[in-house]
Parts: structure tokens; C-alpha cells; sequence
């Protein structure tokens, strides 16, 4: 096993995670392996049509069907009101959920969810959906984000006016908001520059490909109180969401999170589980809802297809002096694409003087948009860093270098005005050109390295944990977070840390909405930052109590102790004012019913300090100049990951967002035809790289602790997902000698940038 | 005093202020100041004393939780996005 | 509805008998019927390898097999895989190597490799990838996965 990190006993370790045996042998209990008594299974019903206007909606014979057991639509919910939610990190309109579960008057997507069935099996359901009749007024649907945003396109919603620059205006159409950020002066900067180099860039529609479909099941009891069993990134998200949808409170509803296989974002928001409470309400059964691929791709939130334009100017020193950009952002059927986010990362690694980035987020008949690792930043590095390597060539300057002249530092300004803390970018640049990698000359006809950077915010929200002593001084760890990339490892070794006592001693247990206090979702680059502080806190409070308990045992009228009076270092509590008198963690553990009685320790943090990531990465490819695939033949990866709690999990991240970002480069998108259907919904289709398509992805750990946070945590999982299109869009422009300026960089695409583009 | 940010997009109704020092120990004091400094824009960017669902409020870049978040003498004030993950 | 059938088959080495219709894939009946959820379905149409199992020593997508067709064969899937009181070296070297992160396609990966090994007890690494490229896994990269298979492989054939 690895070394502990210097001044660590846990920490920097790579011990096997508590729920591993569970998963490598297939007991661990997903939610699609839910089973209970008397289930029904459940199928929904989805709009063939992209735009329609519902004119109504016959399930007689579906409900006549023989193992039909209840049918609902969205009459069976309650009119949504026009308002602000709580849904997952940010609020949402509680409208636009409500409607994206089930359509009321207009379907906005092929696969928009139109009514629901149970039945004692599956494939009773899917012949009862046959059964069920839409008529529907077709209309054409608009698919692209610049045809959106024009006049006489296609309107979605009758009532969505735009919010411009801050306020709402009275313009009816597509775009829900326009906004701008701004630092100096761009217009004046300019002026100075000795180049200018300007770019219109275009990204395709993505999915976060997790494995796992999404999953429900449901039992809305005689009581009146709804089980939810679910594979969630968020089971106290899942329950406000579904208590809103529903109109229920909050308290009438219990979630229980499964193992989660996969989310990445795609599963905070809910699709399925109101729509299983209220079958489940009609049958008086559970009900289970699990998506098919096709469902996947045609109904759940994908990231956002994107046209960016975007202008920088540096004079001949390097030094930018100037940029700006436009980003346009496809929402999917309802308003809340990530162009916000966007607009705040583009320029985010450099200190430029004058920045100025215009964002519209533009409704279209596509899925609504959900988050997708980093949400916004990678479309944003795309255009930035594909300028920045331009910038670089056209001033006979390497790449690297140029972002060491122009590389953001702790103070400066980023383009809404808030400085920066400490921060690690810097780091990751001198890593990359300090790297053997980029040190080793790429040699060979139709090969090219590129180089990228990129940054994102993480978050930190609410945690809650409690920790349970048990009488052979192991302790529990209760906690909220579900463990979907190894969180439960990596909060015990902080609880372990923090305890000074071995990470074999520390048991973690997800619990559901009702066993633990409120925790924000396993995503947002948060877990490990904010969960492991609240362990860490409520690991103090054991050991305080604990001070406090010793104290009561050494007390005497001839010498008194208080807890102040007790040390506490490597497992043993010492009595500063007679150093005979010790007690090791063990031992207190063991005469907790002696000493007062059970104890329990807690805390909830909801922490500032967050800290942002930093990461640049190296790539080198060989494109074949026949069939225009790309091969890539050495990945680098190099991160400011502040502390690393768990060594290979860190690792794992990056090295999983770095692939995802290399799928989204090179083959992954939405395709569709006139019709607004996407025709390539299967894995088959909508390619996502095999282990067949890379090498081993190489990993640079730069460890610049976060002040935020007791062990210098900062959140590593989101910012890998963002350099790898603009890392290997420069590689392939060294290799063909043309820039590639959509994505994906497919293989036809280069094929026919090579034969017939600039 | 805090010196408060105005953003771009609000300028427009700040008299093109940039930024601007306001007293203030907590952030509802700060905010009620600055109506006095800059009428009418509070109400634009915390209207009815709510947090807007698009935008938050950052003293010193950490995001303020409620309106009787401290707020220092050299502390910095802006008005921003909110962030999520995915 | 078309008649149910009556199958009997033997899986992880122990004589199953169980009813299902013909339509019925074998990865709907190994999860909903006989209760042995640990083969996971992912895409359902032969795309992810989540589902992948062994039938009669070849490795299959089991929502490619119909359930009627194993009658008389012999199925192996992962909860056929560790020994009594120990796990099998690729699961081990699983954990030891982090090679897994939500663990859905984890399942799917270790009958995959597990076939490779017995197969070709000493693959390169290309080898690995090469075989390995049916399942699909969307959090780790793959990098991990082909170390600890590698591993594996080393370990087994250590002990051999």
C-alpha cells in the first residue's frame, strides 16, 4: 500500500474501498435491482413528434388490457405553478420540470414523456402503450441554435420572454436570456494589439453516457407516505423535486438512494419518480420505471450543442491585450442551458486586461439540457484554447509559453470582477512543459502534439455526518453522499485522519432522506471537499466528547480534571496534569456506557473556501490521412487536485474525464433528421471511446493545498472533461495542417476538412 | 467601507458607476446604503430582499448565504451567476 | 401470449430449472426471474456488455440470448466467480487498482476478462484492449481496468 502524505497517517493512502467486495461481485444493489412484493413495472409513453400541440389523449384500451393495473397522464398531476424551485445546485422552474415530466398542452422533443402505464410485466406495458391514443397537431420543429434565435422561427412556449442584461423584457420568441460580462475596456484594448485573430466555432449536442439507465421505483403507501428507491447523485434533491412535482410536503416523501451506475450530472434532475408515484398511487403497488437506451437519448438532458464566436488580441510580447467572445447556448426545450458558466471559464486560466463574453441561452426542440461534468466549460475551452494555440503560432511562440506570459495567479481579476484565491494554474502549466512527455520530440509524417488548458469552479452547498462510537472503537460513519466514484473511501480516510485511528475502524453507510441531515448532491466536484469536512468536524466533536469523558474518569476533588485538561495524539487521551493517567480511543470506546453512555459525534458544514481547478493537458495524435481517424498515441493530464485524499481515485477521475472529453472530440454527437429525430440513439451509433480507442492516460497530481478546507481539499472531478477537444483539436492541426472548428472531429469531418476545407 | 461591484449589465441603471464604497456590517445593511448611494438598483438585483434565482450575491468571492452574512471594511462585493456542477 | 416454457440449464455450476416465455431474453430472466442481478443491462441491444456472461465457454451479450435457447448449456455469470471465502484474482485486483467507479460495468468486465485469461493467459496489453473493447465503461478511462487485468493475469499465472 502507498505512503501516507507527509504530515498524514491515512491520507495519500490507497486502501480498498468498504463497498468494493460488494461490487466486483455483483451483490451491490443498483436501482434497477430493486425488487419488492407485488411490483408492477412501468413504461411511458413518449411523443414521436419533435413540436406538437396535444389534442388529446384516449387510454381506454390501454387500461382494458388484461395486467394493466393503473394509467396516468399529466391530468393526474397537479397544475404547476409558475415558480422557482429548489431541484438540485441551482433552482429551477418548477413549470418547466413539471411539464418536462409529463407534457401538459405541447410536446417540445421527440420523447417527451405524454402518458404512463403499470402492469405485472414489462411487456404487458409496452403492449399497452400501443394501445394508448395521441392525436396530436404536428408542427415544425426548429433544431439548430442559430435557426432558433431568428424571427421567424418556430416558437416553443407561448409565454417565455426574454430576460436581457438583467431584466425582463416583453420579446416573445427563443431566447430566454442574454447577457454580458465585462472587465476593462475590449474596444480600447484592441487598439493596442499587434494581432488579432478571430473564430467562429460549433458544438454538437453530447450525452453524458452513463451505463446505468435512469431507474424509479415507487410505492405511494395506504398512509399516504411516498418510498422512493432510486439511483440518484442526490436523494434529498430527488425528494424536494418530487414532493414539488407532486404538490405533497416534503416530509411525506422518503428517498432511499441505490449504488448509482454513473450520473455526471445527468441524474439530479427527476424524470421518472413522479410519474411512478402516481401509478403506483392508482395500482396500490410499487411501481418500478427503468429507462431503454433509446428513452436515454431521445428524453433525458444532454449537454447543450453550441455556436461560439470568439476575437483575441495580444501584441507581439504575448501579453493578450484584448478578448471577446459570444457564446450561443442550446437549452433544449426549456430555459437553463450552462452558458452562464460558460462565459465565466472561457477566459478563466488569464489575466487579461479587457474581457467581454456576450451569452444567449436559446430554447429548441431538443431535450432540456441537464449538467454534464463541468457543465458549459468544455464548449468554452473549445473556442479559447483552439485561439490561444493559434495566437501562439502566429507569434513563433510555444504554446505553453504563451499561457505562462498570460497564466492567471491568486488576485486576479476573472471576468465578473471576483479575484481569484490561491489557486494552481501556473502549477499545471510548468508541470506540463517540465513533463517528459513534452519533453520527448513527436517525429513522423501526419502526427501533431497539442496542448490545452481549462478550469472550473466546483461548489461547496450542504453536508451533514454523524459518527457512532461502537463499543470496540470502531465507528460508524453516517453520511448522505452516494458513492458513485469512491466517496465512501475517501470521507472515511478524512474521519480516520481526523480520529487518529486506522481507516479499517471507520465504517461508512450511505443512509436515505430520513436517517441523515440534508446533503447536497455527489456531484459538483463537491463530495469529497464538503462530505469529508463534515466528517472531519464531527470526527473533533467524538473527540471532544471523548476529552470529556476521560476528564470524568480522572476527576477527584484532590486533583480535578476538565476536558480542557486532556490531550489527545495518536490514539491516546492524555491527562496533561498527570501524564500517568492515559486512556487509549479503544478503551473509552469500551466504557462509553460507564462513562455516561452512548456517543455520538456530528456536524453540518455548508463550507466556504471551495476553490477552483485547474488543468492543462498534452496530446499527441496521428491522424490517417485515408479514412481521417485520429489515433491517440500519448495523453497527459496535469491537475491542481489541492490535497489528494485517495491517490487513485484522483487518478480515476482524471483520467475518466479526460476520455470523455477525448469522446466528445472525436466521434460523439446527436444526429438528426428533418423530422427532429435523432437517429443514432443506440451506443452503437452514438460512439463513446473503448479501451480499444486510447493508451493509458498518464497523471500529474500537483498538489497546492486549498486554505478552505482542514486537509486542503479541492474538488477534482468536473475540470478534466474540459482541455481534451481544444488539446486534441491543436494536435490534429499539426497534424493535417488545418484547424478543425466544429465538433466532433469525426473521422469524416477530417476526411473532409482535409479534401475540401481551410 | 466595501466596495461594491456593479455589474456591467446594471451599469445602465447606476449612472454607468463601475464600483462603488458603501458602509455596511452586514449585507442588508450594505444593500439598504446602497439604495441610498445608487436608488432603485437594489431592487433589480435583490428584488423584494429575495436572492434572484440567476444571480448571487459574493462578498469577498465566497457566496453569501443570507442577507446578515458579515460583511468586512475592505471586504469586495459583487453580484454573479450561480454555479452548478454536474 | 405464447406459451410458456419450461428450461432447464445449469448456471455457476448449478442445475436451474425455470419458466419463461420465448420472447424473453436470458438477461431479463437471470434478473427478474431466478433473482441473480448482478449481470447488469445497460443498452439491451448488445452495444455496453454489461451484460456480458459465459454460455457453454463462449462469451455472450445476454440480452442478445434468448432465455429458451441456454436449455441443455451451461451459463456462468459473476456471481459464479469468486470462490467460496475469497475473490478471484481479477476482483482483487480490481480493488487493489481502483479499477472501478460506480461499478456498473464492473460485472460485465471481470466474465469478459475472466474469458480473455482463459483463453489467453498471457495477453499484451494491446491484446487486453483489443478483447475488452465490448464493454464499455464510462468512468474510468479504461486505464485502470487493463493494469489490473494485466495484473491478474501475472498473478494467475504465477500460482499456475
Amino acid at each position: 500500500m502507498a505512503e501516507a502524505t507527509a504530515g498524514y497517517k491515512v491520507i495519500g493512502t490507497r486502501p480498498l474501498r468498504p463497498d468494493g467486495a460488494d461490487k466486483v461481485t455483483g451483490r451491490a444493489v443498483y436501482g434497477g435491482d430493486v425488487r419488492m412484493t407485488g411490483m408492477l413495472h412501468g413504461k411511458i409513453l413518449r411523443s414521436p413528434h419533435a413540436h406538437a400541440r396535444i389534442k388529446s389523449i384516449d387510454t381506454s384500451r390501454a387500461e382494458a388490457l388484461p395486467g394493466v393495473k393503473a394509467v396516468m397522464t399529466a391530468q393526474d398531476l397537479p397544475e404547476p405553478e409558475d415558480r422557482m424551485a429548489a431541484a438540485g445546485e441551482v433552482a429551477v422552474n418548477l413549470k418547466y420540470l413539471a411539464c418536462n415530466v409529463m407534457a401538459r398542452d405541447k410536446v417540445l422533443y421527440k420523447g417527451h414523456a405524454v402518458a404512463a402505464v403499470a402492469a405485472t410485466s414489462i411487456h404487458i406495458a409496452e403492449e399497452a402503450m400501443g394501445l394508448i391514443e395521441v392525436e396530436y397537431e404536428v408542427l415544425p420543429p426548429v433544431m439548430d441554435v442559430l435557426e432558433a434565435m431568428q424571427d421567424d422561427a418556430p416558437i416553443l412556449h407561448d409565454d417565455l420572454k426574454m430576460m436581457e442584461f438583467g431584466q425582463q423584457t416583453d420579446k416573445h420568441g427563443n431566447i430566454a436570456n442574454h447577457f454580458q460580462f465585462k472587465l476593462g475596456e475590449p474596444a480600447e484594448g484592441f487598439k493596442e494589439a499587434d494581432v488579432i485573430i478571430e473564430r467562429e466555432l460549433n458544438t454538437a449536442t453530447v450525452h453524458q453516457g452513463y451505463i446505468e439507465p435512469h431507474n424509479a421505483t415507487v410505492l405511494w403507501n395506504e398512509d399516504g407516505h411516498v418510498n422512493i428507491w432510486t439511483s440518484t447523485q442526490g436523494q434529498f434533491v430527488v425528494q424536494k423535486q418530487t414532493s414539488e412535482v407532486l404538490g405533497i410536503p416534503v416530509s411525506d416523501v422518503t428517498v432511499t438512494p441505490c449504488e448509482i451506475g454513473g450520473g455526471f450530472g445527468g441524474k439530479i434532475p427527476v424524470y421518472l419518480e413522479p410519474v411512478a408515484a402516481i401509478l403506483s398511487k392508482k395500482s396500490g403497488k410499487p411501481v418500478k420505471l427503468i429507462m431503454s437506451r433509446i428513452e436515454e437519448f431521445d428524453a433525458t438532458g444532454p449537454t447543450p450543442g453550441s455556436n461560439m464566436w470568439i476575437k483575441i488580441g495580444a501584441k507581439n510580447d504575448g501579453k493578450v491585450v484584448a478578448a471577446e467572445a459570444v457564446l450561443k447556448f442550446e437549452a433544449g426545450a426549456y430555459p437553463g442551458s450552462p452558458v452562464t458558466a460558460a462565459a465565466m471559464c472561457i477566459f478563466a486560466p488569464y489575466a487579461f486586461p479587457n474581457m467581454q463574453v456576450d451569452g444567449y441561452d436559446v430554447v429548441l426542440n431538443k431535450p432540456k439540457t441537464a449538467a454534464y461534468r463541468a457543465p458549459g466549460a468544455t464548449n468554452a475551452a473549445y473556442a479559447a484554447e483552439t485561439l490561444m494555440d493559434e495566437l501562439a503560432e502566429r507569434l513563433g511562440m510555444d504554446p505553453l509559453e504563451l499561457r505562462q506570459i498570460n497564466g492567471t495567479k491568486e488576485g486576479e481579476r476573472q471576468v465578473t470582477g471576483v479575484a481569484f484565491p490561491r489557486i494552481g494554474y501556473m502549477e499545471t502549466v510548468h508541470a506540463a512543459l517540465e513533463h517528459e512527455h513534452y519533453a520527448t520530440p513527436l517525429t513522423g509524417p501526419n502526427r501533431g502534439r497539442g496542448v490545452a488548458s481549462g478550469f472550473w469552479f466546483n461548489v461547496g452547498f450542504q453536508s451533514s455526518v454523524v459518527i457512532n462510537v461502537n463499543s470496540d472503537g470502531t465507528v460508524n460513519l453516517i453520511e448522505g453522499s452516494t458513492d458513485i466514484g469512491g466517496t465512501r473511501a475517501s470521507i472515511a480516510m478524512q474521519a480516520a485522519e481526523a480520529l487518529e485511528i486506522p481507516y479499517e475502524d471507520v465504517k461508512p453507510r450511505v443512509v436515505n432522506t430520513d436517517s441523515i441531515g440534508y446533503t447536497d448532491v455527489t456531484g459538483g466536484s463537491r463530495t469529497t471537499f464538503a462530505t469529508g469536512y463534515a466528517a472531519h468536524d464531527a470526527a473533533l466533536d467524538v473527540i471532544a466528547q471523548m476529552k470529556g469523558r476521560c476528564a470524568g474518569r480522572w476527576n477527584s476533588e484532590e486533583a480535578p480534571v476538565t476536558a480542557d485538561d486532556v490531550d489527545y495524539s495518536g490514539g491516546t487521551f492524555i491527562n496533561k496534569k498527570n501524564a500517568e493517567q492515559t486512556m487509549s480511543f479503544k478503551e473509552v470506546a469500551g466504557t462509553l456506557a460507564r462513562t455516561g453512555g452512548p456517543l455520538t459525534g456530528s456536524a453540518t458544514v455548508q463550507p466556504r473556501g471551495v476553490g477552483g481547478a485547474f488543468a492543462t493537458h498534452v496530446v499527441d495524435v496521428e491522424v490517417d490521412p485515408d479514412t481521417g481517424k485520429v489515433q491517440i498515441l500519448r495523453y497527459t493530464a496535469t491537475q491542481d487536485v489541492g490535497t489528494a485524499i485517495h491517490p487513485s481515485y484522483v487518478e480515476g477521475q482524471i483520467q475518466g474525464g479526460a476520455v470523455q472529453g477525448i469522446g466528445w472530440a472525436l466521434n460523439e454527437e446527436f444526429i438528426y433528421n428533418d423530422d427532429g429525430n435523432m437517429v443514432n440513439a443506440s451506443f452503437l451509433d452514438y460512439r463513446m471511446p473503448t479501451s480499444l480507442d486510447l493508451p493509458m492516460i498518464d497523471t500529474v497530481l500537483i498538489e497546492v493545498p486549498n486554505p478552505g478546507h482542514p486537509y486542503g481539499v479541492r474538488g477534482v472531478g468536473e475540470v478534466p472533461i474540459v482541455p481534451p477537444p481544444a488539446a486534441l483539436a491543436n494536435a490534429i492541426y499539426r497534424a493535417i495542417g488545418k484547424r478543425m472548428t466544429n465538433l466532433p472531429m469525426s473521422p469524416s469531418a477530417i476526411l473532409n476538412k482535409i479534401n475540401n476545407g481551410d | 467601507m466595501a466596495l461594491v461591484f456593479i455589474p456591467t449589465m446594471f451599469q445602465n441603471l447606476a449612472n454607468g458607476t463601475a464600483q462603488v464604497r458603501v458602509e455596511g456590517k452586514t449585507l442588508r445593511e450594505l444593500l439598504i446604503n446602497l439604495d441610498g448611494v445608487l436608488p432603485g438598483l437594489r431592487e433589480h438585483l435583490v428584488p423584494g430582499w429575495e436572492f434572484r434565482g440567476d444571480l448571487v450575491v459574493a462578498i469577498d468571492g465566497e457566496v453569501a448565504i443570507d442577507l446578515t452574512d458579515r460583511v468586512g471594511d475592505h471586504s469586495e462585493v459583487h453580484f454573479i451567476p450561480p454555479i452548478a456542477g454536474g | 401470449m405464447s406459451q410458456k416454457q419450461m428450461v432447464t440449464t445449469t448456471i455457476n455450476g448449478e442445475e436451474t430449472t425455470f419458466i419463461c416465455e420465448p420472447r424473453q431474453s436470458l438477461l431479463e430472466v437471470l434478473r427478474e426471474d431466478l433473482g441473480l442481478t448482478g449481470t447488469k443491462e445497460g443498452c439491451s441491444n448488445g452495444n455496453c456488455g454489461a451484460c456480458s456472461v459465459i454460455l457453454d465457454g463462449v462469451l455472450v451479450d445476454s440480452c442478445l440470448v434468448l432465455a429458451v435457447e441456454t436449455a441443455g448449456r451451461t451459463v456462468g455469470t459473476i456471481e459464479g466467480v469468486a470462490g467460496p471465502a475469497a475473490l478471484h484474482p481479477l476482483q482483487q485486483k480490481f480493488l487493489e487498482h481502483a479499477a472501478l467507479q460506480c461499478g456498473i460495468c464492473t460485472p460485465g468486465l471481470i466474465i469478459s476478462a475472466k474469458a480473455l485469461l482463459e483463453k489467453n493467459p498471457h495477453p499484451t496489453e494491446h491484446e487486453a484492449r483489443l478483447w475488452l473493447a465490448g464493454n464499455l465503461c464510462r468512468c474510468t478511462g479504461y486505464d485502470k481496468i487493463i493494469r489490473a487485468v494485466l495484473d491478474a493475469a501475472e498473478t494467475m499465472g504465477a500460482s499456475a
